[in-house]
């Protein structure tokens, strides 16, 4: 890419705003099930989340992100039902997402250019698939709700893993 | 045209394990469904393919002819002729020796099939012929998984070539002057305006200028002489070697062509014959002519030509070959103003070399050396000692100090003959 003067390729601003609003609606969630240590987890993830998506670090993204999502995974571990689970994982993640596109978008085009468009885009399609992951995952938990043992469930999802890795092209 | 994974969902498949993981150790069903959340993603990163490009692409300036110092307004104009781009992100190739003044040349979009899209920046016109490069164009999946990246090319170019606007400028030459009339004085006697002496009778003086007064009074004839006032052949031979190209925004060079381009409409408007010439990658002569159509063609010289062009030379100019080619065009009774930063000893070494070969020199240096580090002060001080080597050795030096204005430098200049 050429680079004509001196172009501020810090991470764009409507990506970075979408993901801190993702990761605080994350956050939420896990707290309002107030389990202390998933709570604790998920509030440590919040100050590398924000450094790496206004300082465009990609390390701090992930770690943030991750921190968030362990605080999912121990407020399930303790015992929370499934849609604060589904709703945090789903959020954690779009707010990673998110958080990688303001960099990437930043790097590639910087900080002037018109950038919105495409990163509502983006944010809209990627906010599709966390909705309806939730449906899908809330479908099979009101289905499996009937007793079928948690051994279905993992090869359910095993299964769904191989999938997915079976359509790469 | 090049396709790659962008890795960016690396990793998305852990968040399915570790909450699967973790559901099944701690028997929580509703941990292991968070699990399907980064199924959900995997699968969302894997589903999307390169899509197909398929731009057209316009790009319309406001003007392709714009004045130095102003502002040239780029369109950039995209039309989908391919399926929806959910992501595409165009670069503009602004030409490499302009800059974005206002705006950015770069925009990112989702783009529907059919639909056009339009933005605009703008450009500050600098002096030059300027090609834009071709456009980049980068196509995302909607997950960002896989790009596409090619380049489109839009044949634009803006030229732009200050004007030689009318000068009254005073331009200190040296006596070496044609054999015709002009506005240079010289120390002979002949036909003129100026008294100059007056000398003894000689048959075949022209009766007008017999000293009729004298005669009368002394009864002796002798005849009235002028000072015999000549035109001069000036050739303005710019230094356009990499040192050139020192100093900050405005590099020596460009004010060695803007000060070239004044000094030539003063010396063409007081009636002079001026050339060009170049010491740069390419060869460039002009040779001394007058008249408005050799004015356009030091205009547009000056402005375009390769050997002067704004951004410094990628190959190696092979000076003393530029130096021959100059010597064998310079006509015989040519003077020569050099225009050169004398940021090296070399320029001291040319002007030796033109003076030895008939061509009385007078060197006009844009100073754009610095003293805020020692070793800029260094290049300061010994940029003065090679000015003062040239007086010492009586060529003139027009030290021309940045902030200053040229027709002040030329007075001063002036004075100190």
């Amino acid at each position: 890419m050429s680079d004509a003067g001196a172009v501020d390729h810090g991470p764009a601003r409507t990506s970075a705003v979408l993901s801190i609003g993702a990761l605080g609606t994350a956050v939420a969630t896990v707290g309002l099930f107030g389990v202390p240590l998933g709570t604790l987890a998920a509030v440590a993830g919040v100050p590398f989340l924000l450094y790496g998506v206004l300082r465009g670090s990609r390390r701090g993204v992930s770690i943030g992100a991750f921190a968030v999502f362990g605080g999912v995974v121990l407020t399930g571990i303790v015992g929370a039902p499934p849609e604060p689970l589904l709703v945090g994982t789903a959020a954690t993640v779009i707010a990673w997402d998110l958080g990688e596109q303001a960099i990437n978008v930043g790097e590639q085009l910087g900080r002037e250019a018109r950038t919105v468009r495409g990163e509502l885009v983006h944010a809209a399609s990627g906010t599709v698939v966390g909705v309806l992951a939730i449906a899908a995952g809330y479908g099979v938990f009101a289905l499996a709700s009937g007793g079928q043992p948690l051994a279905a469930l993992v090869v359910l999802l095993v299964a769904a893993i191989a999938l997915v890795e079976a359509v790469r092209d | 045209m090049t396709t790659r994974a962008t890795h960016r969902w690396y990793g998305v498949a852990a968040v399915a394990l570790i909450a699967a993981g973790a559901g099944v150790a701690a028997s929580r069903p509703a941990l292991l469904l968070a699990g399907v959340v980064g199924v959900a993603y995997a699968a969302y990163a894997r589903s999307g393919a390169a899509p197909a490009v398929d731009l057209e692409i316009e790009r319309e300036l406001s003007t392709d002819e714009p004045d130095p110092g102003g502002t040239v307004v780029v369109t950039l104009r995209a039309r989908n002729a391919g399926p929806f781009l959910p992501d595409l992100r165009l670069v503009d190739g602004v030409p490499g020796a302009l800059s974005v003044t206002g705006g950015s040349p770069r925009f990112g979009t989702a783009l529907r099939s059919g639909k056009v899209v339009a933005f605009d920046y703008e450009l500050g016109a600098e002096r030059g012929r300027h090609d834009f490069d071709p456009v980049t164009v980068v196509a995302r999946d909607a997950s960002g998984a896989t790009e596409r990246e090619m380049e489109i090319d839009v044949p634009t170019s803006l030229t732009c070539v200050p004007r030689l606007v009318e000068s009254s400028m005073r331009v200190p030459l040296r006596a070496q002057t044609a054999q015709y009339t002009g506005p240079v004085a010289t120390d002979t006697g002949g036909s003129g305006v100026e008294f100059f002496a007056t000398r003894e009778y000689r048959p075949g003086d022209a009766m007008t200028r017999i000293d009729w007064n004298r005669l009368a009074r002394t009864g002796q004839l002798s005849t009235v002489e002028y000072r015999e006032e000549r035109m001069a052949t000036v050739v303005l031979a710019v230094d356009a070697r990499a040192p050139s190209y020192e100093g900050a925004d405005d590099h020596a060079l460009e004010r060695s062509v803007d000060a070239a381009g004044r000094i030539a409409a003063s010396l063409l408007d007081a009636g002079h014959l001026v050339g060009i010439g170049a010491l740069g990658t390419e060869p460039c002569f002009l040779a001394p002519g007058t008249g408005e159509e050799h004015r356009t063609r030091i205009e547009r010289t000056l402005a375009m030509h390769p050997a002067l062009a704004p951004t410094p030379p990628t190959r190696t100019v092979i000076v003393a070959q530029r130096v021959r080619e100059l010597r064998r065009r310079l006509p015989a009774n040519a003077q020569v103003v050099l225009l050169t930063p004398l940021l090296d000893d070399y320029a001291v070494a040319l002007v030796g070399r033109l003076q030895a070969s008939g061509h009385a020199t007078t060197v006009v240096s844009p100073d754009v050396t610095a003293e805020d580090t020692p070793g800029r002060r260094l290049a300061h001080l010994e940029r003065r000692l090679r000015v003062n080597r040239l007086r010492g050795s009586h060529v003139p030096v027009i030290d021309w100090e940045p902030d200053e204005r040229l027709e002040r430098a030329m007075a001063v200049a002036r004075v100190r003959r």
